[in-house]
Formats: C-alpha cells, structure tokens, sequence
C-alpha cells in the first residue's frame, strides 16, 4: 500500500530523514516512533505530498507522490499532530466541504456522517463553530474527516494527543475495522503501549536514520517496546547501522 | 520586559524583512537592513512622491500668501484621514483578539506591558499611513516659509499630535467595538457594522471641515476673509502647525488629555475584554438532507466563508466594494447634476477622455480591495488541508481569484455603468470600457496572489498582520493605485483614444501573464510552503 523507498530530506546542511526505507501492505497497522526531531513529522509530511524531499521514492499504491501527487491523495487521508482545522466553518460545513473536494456522494456523507460522529459522540455539536471546539473535538472532526471518503490508506501524525480515554479507544476500534477491510495505517505516536498493543508492525527512527523494523515481535522479541526502544535510543549510532 | 513584548510585537509584524521563507531561516542583520531600505524605498519614492508633490504645489501660492495655516490644515486632513482608513479597522482585533493572549498573560508580565505593546503595533502602522504625509508636508514648509524657531517646532509638534490623534479615534472605536461585540452573538456582522457606522461618523465630522474650508476659500475670492464658528477652530489647529505657539499649546493639551483618557478607558478594561469569552448559545446540530457540490464550487464557498466569517478581513479587504455601490447609486440619482456640473467646467474637450478616465477611475477604486494579498498568508496553520487535498495548487489559488471577482466584479461593472451613464459615453464604447475594467480587475486579484506568494506569512498571532500589516497588501494597494493614476494622467496628458486602447492591451497581456505565472510556478510555490 504504502512504499517508502531510500527517502532522503535536508534542511539545509541538516539531514532530517536518511536513506529510510519502509513498506506497508494492506491490513497492517504500522507504527512509527522516535525521539522528538527523529525525523517522523518529515517522513509523515513527504509521504503526504506537502513535502518535497531530495532522494528517494515514495509510491503509494503504486503511484509515486511524485507524479501523481493528486491520484496518490485521492487514496490517502492524513491528520496532523496539531488539529488545525478551519475555525471559521461549522463542523458540519468543514465535513461537507472535504466530502465536497473528494466527490463523496450526498447519501454516502451523511450515512458516514451520521456513523462516525455517533460513534465520536461529536453528532450534537456538528453546527457549532469549529473555533469553539476543544483539542479533543477538533480531534475527533479531524478524524471523522479522514475516515468520511473511506481511504485505503491513514497517516496520522500522534492520533492520540487530546483525545479522551473512551475516543482513543473508540479510534483504536476504527483503525482495526479499516486494517480489517483491506486498508492500511501508518501513524507516529510517543505512546509505546499503544504502538505495542495496537500496531502489527513497527519501525523505530533515531536522528533521520531507520534503526529498527519489522513485525511487533520482531522488534520486541520477549522485552517491552519501551525497553528496547529505550536501549536503542542509548546505543551508539555506528552499532545500530545492522538492525 | 516591555521592550522586549514591543521587540516581539515588531518582529511579528515585520517578520518578512527578517526571516527568508525560501531559505527556512532569519535574514543577517546587513540582509535585513538592505530588504528594509529596498523597501522603504519603493513606499517612500512612490507615494511620498505623490504627497511630496502636492505639498509642493500647494505649499508655495498658500504660505506666500499667508495662508501657512490652510496649508497645513489641508494636508494634516489628508494625513487623518489616510491614517484612519489604515488603522482603524484594524485596532480591534489587534488590541485584544491576538491568538497568544492567554500565552502571554499566563507569564509574570505586567498587563499593562501587554497592552502598550498591542498599541504600539497599531500605532505603527498609523505611523505608516501618515507620515507618508506628514514628512512632505513638513518638508515642503521649510523650503517655502520664514525659518525660526516656532515654524520649525510647529510642524514636527503637529505631526506628532495628528499620529497621536489616529491612534485616539481608532483605539477608540476599537475600544467601542469589544465592549459592544461581547454582548453580540454575530460578533464579525456586528463588528462590521459598528467599525464602518465609527468610520461613518469620523468622517462625516471630516467632510463638513471641508465644507468650511471650502466656504471660506469661496470668501477667499471674494476678499471677505472672515474666520468664526467652526473654522476658528480649523483656524486654530492649522496656526498650531505653522508656529502659533498658544493654539499649538492648546491643541496638544486637548491631544495629550484626549490620548491620557483613552488610556485610562482601555487600561482599566482591557483584561476584561480579553478574558471575556461570550460565545454564543450552543447550537444544536439537526441532521439536514445533505447536498454535494463540484470541487471548484467547494473551494470557492470555502474561501468566502473564510473571508465572511472575519469582520478583519472583509471590512479591510472589500471595503471598496461598499465605496464603488455607493457612489455607483449616488451617481444613478444625481447622474444629471454630476453629468452637467463636469461638462460646464471642462466644456468639448473632455469628451474623449472619458472613456480612459472612467477606465482608471474604477480601477482606482477596485484597488481599494485587497482580498487575495493577504489570502494565502491567512491560510496560516490550516494551510496543510489545502495542500493534502487531492486538488491542484491552481484550483485553490483561483478559488481565491474567484472570490476576489464575486466581491469586486459586479460593484466595478456597476460602477462603471453609473459612470457612464452619467457622463454619457458613447454607446459604442460601453464594451471596450467594461473590458478593461473586468480585465484590471483580474489583474490586481492576480497581482495580490503573486506578491502574496513571494511573500507569505504563515505563522502570525493576529490575523491583522497579513491583512493590514503585511507588505504584500501594501504593495498590491499601491500598485493598484499607482497603476490607475497612470491610466488617468495619460489619458489626461497624452492622446486619450490611443491610450485607451494601449492601456486595453497592456493589461489584459499583464493578467495573461500573472495568471501564467500563477498556474506554474505560484501553483509550486503554494504547494511548497
């Protein structure tokens, strides 16, 4: 679904992604954790084709971002670390706007409609103005909005910040059903239990570099993905080259 | 602590001139300077020019005849009424909806400190506005009137108090307009209609000293020079500028008293108009059949709503709009008396400048809307949706041009029509005349895409950085201006049909190229940002 290859993004002198390679197929969960300015924020951006990077191939169902940057978007759906949505629309009108610009039809919308924002617990406040929602809702509008055209394919950049217990839960259950139906997600979180518990693959990043990846127990083996991601975080970078 | 906020205040506002968006980093101290002086150059050379010219023309004939104070009064009341237009619309939001407030009250800063800086932005760019008067003005006195030390004092005093003057009556009406929009549930109609009712009354208090003025230039004529009633006062303040040391004194007291007032007003409730959050009663959501529109008619729909939803943006950036219906209805109901009233004063020979200068009438006051200067700035964060849709750059930036057309087309053909109608242009030449006003009027909704795109602010604090402060707005506005005065004077100085039809030519070439640059290289720069 989702083909990450030898991706390289400078800032300048800085290497901010290196050489990283990574592949997603269809009903994986893959998750993506690093330190703070590892490199995921970047890699997210440039899979998503607001980020035009130096090296490398990113196809996304076969069709490179590249080329055909608005075919390949068409497929994907992404949802940012920070939920920056357009405060001067209602909820509703924001929904209707992006089903809008991916051609969703009118019955379509409100049945998807009806179902996520119940699912959310968002339905009643769907005409109120998006400036007056909190972190937590613009959350969950931000979510509805990416499951409204059912893409094959959800990058998110820390899904999980702002929600409370029951949405991150309920989130969870969405992701499983879209990986159940054939789709794939690809998202960063700092959470390793939920990476652990949640994801079917994992790729850990360190300073641009990828340094681990692989199914969950590939990675983990008999530790916690926090220990191992913790001693990974400690070693040397020349010792890591071979993971 | 304060020069530090004023430090962060200015940045902000002229983050351009100090960080360079294609590099990803902060300009060096010489680049800055050099970016600044290019600038500066180009404001100050071409409208200082202007100013700098009329205080020329009328500083001579007024102050040898010894009506330094007149002089002074005409050009302090153009600086007023520029420096009003500038700032006024903008105070509100800048004094009191900046999205760091709670960032910055939640520090050990001094509130007061807060608030000096949020003035201090207002007041630079009614700084901005004025001097571009102000120092012609002052300059072309020196040249002209008998040097001493009160004739040198009185223009520099008098500047100062007509600056302090515009921020009184803006952060005045700013003032107004919070403390009437916490009781109000639509608070960006509201704040439109009260921010243009204030404007409304400044400058009806305006026109009726230029009705005095002109009475007594009437008098003039006649030798009946008399000065009573209101024109002591115009009298007063003029004489204040040309050295008059006790009506100088008078004017800055009543000045520094009126600025002390406003200060204490906001001081004391400026916290409470921060904090205050009203919002309006929670409204329930009711399923309702939904309905699918084309991805161009989304788009569009989303860019007005973007520019409806905020009094900032639409009274700033479509106040034209307002200006071309009412004079375009005033014309229709009094198309006689103007019609007559222009072909009694310049007889025959204006008949065939009509059409240029109908032409660049209009275009002079369609550049009065800026809407696409500031439209990809104030994008700000959300800016990744529009690059994450599965639509090209090109469509969302002529959704944008879209918006400037529905907003400003149909007041410019109005216009333009009333304009002709009452000036009784020949029917043949009604075609050609709405072309190029449609045509310019595409041309400066492409012009603000492309400066805007060259110079994008994604990251401010208050929205009225990108749509007043901002250099793409300043520019587009200028340009517009600058442009339409070319039109008129060629037609005025040159052969008018023949200019007509080149100036036909030359902007409908200039739209086909900005729109050529703006479906390449502005459509990548738009996806790169």
């Amino acid at each position: 679904m989702l083909s990450i290859s030898h991706l390289t993004k400078k800032y300048g002198d800085k290497v901010a992604v290196d050489d990283l390679t990574l592949t997603i197929n269809n009903g994986e969960i893959y998750g993506f954790i690093g330190h703070n300015g590892a490199g995921k924020t970047t890699t997210i951006k440039a899979v998503v084709g607001i980020l035009a990077f130096d090296n490398g191939e990113i196809t996304i169902d076969g069709l490179s971002i590249k080329d055909q940057p608005l075919e390949c978007k068409r497929k994907i759906a992404y949802i940012p670390d920070n939920p920056d949505l357009f405060d001067y629309m209602s909820g509703i009108k924001y929904l209707n706007f992006i089903a809008d610009v991916y051609g969703v039809s009118a019955s379509d919308r409100q049945e998807r409609i009806r179902k996520y924002a119940d699912i959310l617990e968002l339905t009643e406040d769907l005409a109120q103005p998006i400036n007056a929602y909190s972190h937590g809702m613009k959350q969950k509008l931000a979510i509805i909005a990416a499951w409204i055209h059912q893409p094959k394919l959800i990058i998110m950049d820390e899904p999980f910040v702002g929600l409370d217990p029951k949405a991150s839960h309920l989130l969870k259950q969405m992701m499983r059903e879209l990986c159940d139906q054939g789709g794939a997600i690809f998202f960063s979180t700092h959470v390793l239990e939920v990476a652990e518990k949640l994801c079917d693959k994992v790729a850990i990043i360190k300073n641009g570099k990828l340094i681990k990846s692989g199914t969950m127990e590939e990675v983990k083996g008999d530790s916690s993905l926090e220990n191992v991601f913790l001693e990974l975080e400690e070693k040397p970078e020349d010792d890591q080259s071979e993971d | 602590m304060l020069k530090t906020l004023l430090k962060k205040q200015f940045i902000e506002i002229n983050k351009g001139f100090f960080f360079d968006s294609k590099k990803g980093k902060n300009r060096t101290r010489k680049g800055a300077i050099l970016y600044i002086l290019f600038y500066v150059l180009i404001l100050v050379g071409l409208l200082g020019g202007l100013f700098s010219f009329l205080a020329y023309t009328l500083a001579g004939p007024l102050v040898s005849a010894g009506f330094g104070w007149l002089y002074f009064l005409i050009m302090m009341g153009i600086a007023l009424v520029l420096g009003i237009f500038g700032s006024v619309f903008t105070t509100y939001s800048s004094l009191y909806l900046s999205t760091d407030n709670d960032l910055l009250l939640s520090m050990p800063i001094p509130i007061r400190y807060i608030m000096i800086a949020r003035l201090m932005g207002v007041y630079l760019m009614d700084l901005l506005y004025t001097l571009i008067v102000l120092i012609p003005m002052t300059v072309m006195y020196y040249l002209v009137a008998e040097i001493n030390f009160m004739t040198i004092i009185g223009p520099i005093v008098m500047s100062l108090m007509i600056t302090l003057l515009v921020l009184i009556l803006s952060t005045g009406l700013g003032w107004v307009v919070a403390r009437l929009s916490l009781k109000m549930k639509n608070k960006s109609i509201a704040t439109a209609l009260i921010a243009l009712a204030g404007l409304g009354i400044y400058y009806f208090v305006y026109f009726k000293a230029v009705n005095l003025i002109n009475a007594f230039l009437a008098n003039i004529s006649t030798m009946e020079i008399e000065i009573k009633g209101g024109m002591k006062i115009l009298y007063g303040i003029g004489a204040a500028a040309a050295g008059s040391g006790i009506p100088l004194l008078v004017v800055c007291a009543v000045i520094i008293a009126l600025l002390a007032m406003v200060y204490i007003i906001l001081d004391r409730s400026f916290i409470r108009i921060v904090t205050t959050k009203t919002g309006a009663a929670k409204i329930k959501y009711r399923e309702k059949a939904a309905k699918s529109r084309s991805v161009n008619k989304a788009l569009l729909f989303k860019e007005i709503k973007h520019l409806t939803s905020s009094s900032s943006y639409l009274l700033n950036s479509s106040i034209g709009s307002l200006l071309m219906i009412a004079v375009a209805v005033f014309l229709l109901i009094k198309s006689d008396t103007v019609g007559s009233l222009v072909f009694d004063t310049f007889g025959d020979t204006i008949v065939p400048m009509l059409p240029i200068l109908i032409a660049g009438a209009t275009c002079m006051m369609t550049s009065t809307n800026c809407i696409t200067a500031p439209a990809v700035s104030i994008e700000g964060k959300d800016i990744w949706i529009s690059q994450t849709l599965p639509v090209k750059s090109w469509q969302v930036l002529r959704a944008k041009i879209g918006m400037h057309l529905v907003f400003t087309l149909i007041p410019a053909l109005l216009l333009t029509i009333s304009l002709m109608v009452a000036f009784k242009v020949s029917l043949a030449m009604y075609l050609p005349i709405l072309i190029i006003v449609s045509v310019m009027v595409l041309l400066q909704a492409e012009l603000g895409l492309f400066i805007n795109l060259l110079k994008p602010n994604l990251k401010w604090t208050s929205e009225m950085v990108v749509i007043k402060q901002s250099l793409s707005v300043a520019v587009a506005m200028f340009s517009g201006w600058i442009l339409s005065a070319l039109i008129i004077v060629s037609g005025i100085f040159l052969n008018a049909t023949l200019m007509f039809w080149i100036w036909f030519a030359v902007i409908i070439v200039l739209a086909a190229l900005l729109n050529i640059w703006l479906r390449g290289k502005g459509s990548r720069i738009f996806s790169n940002l």
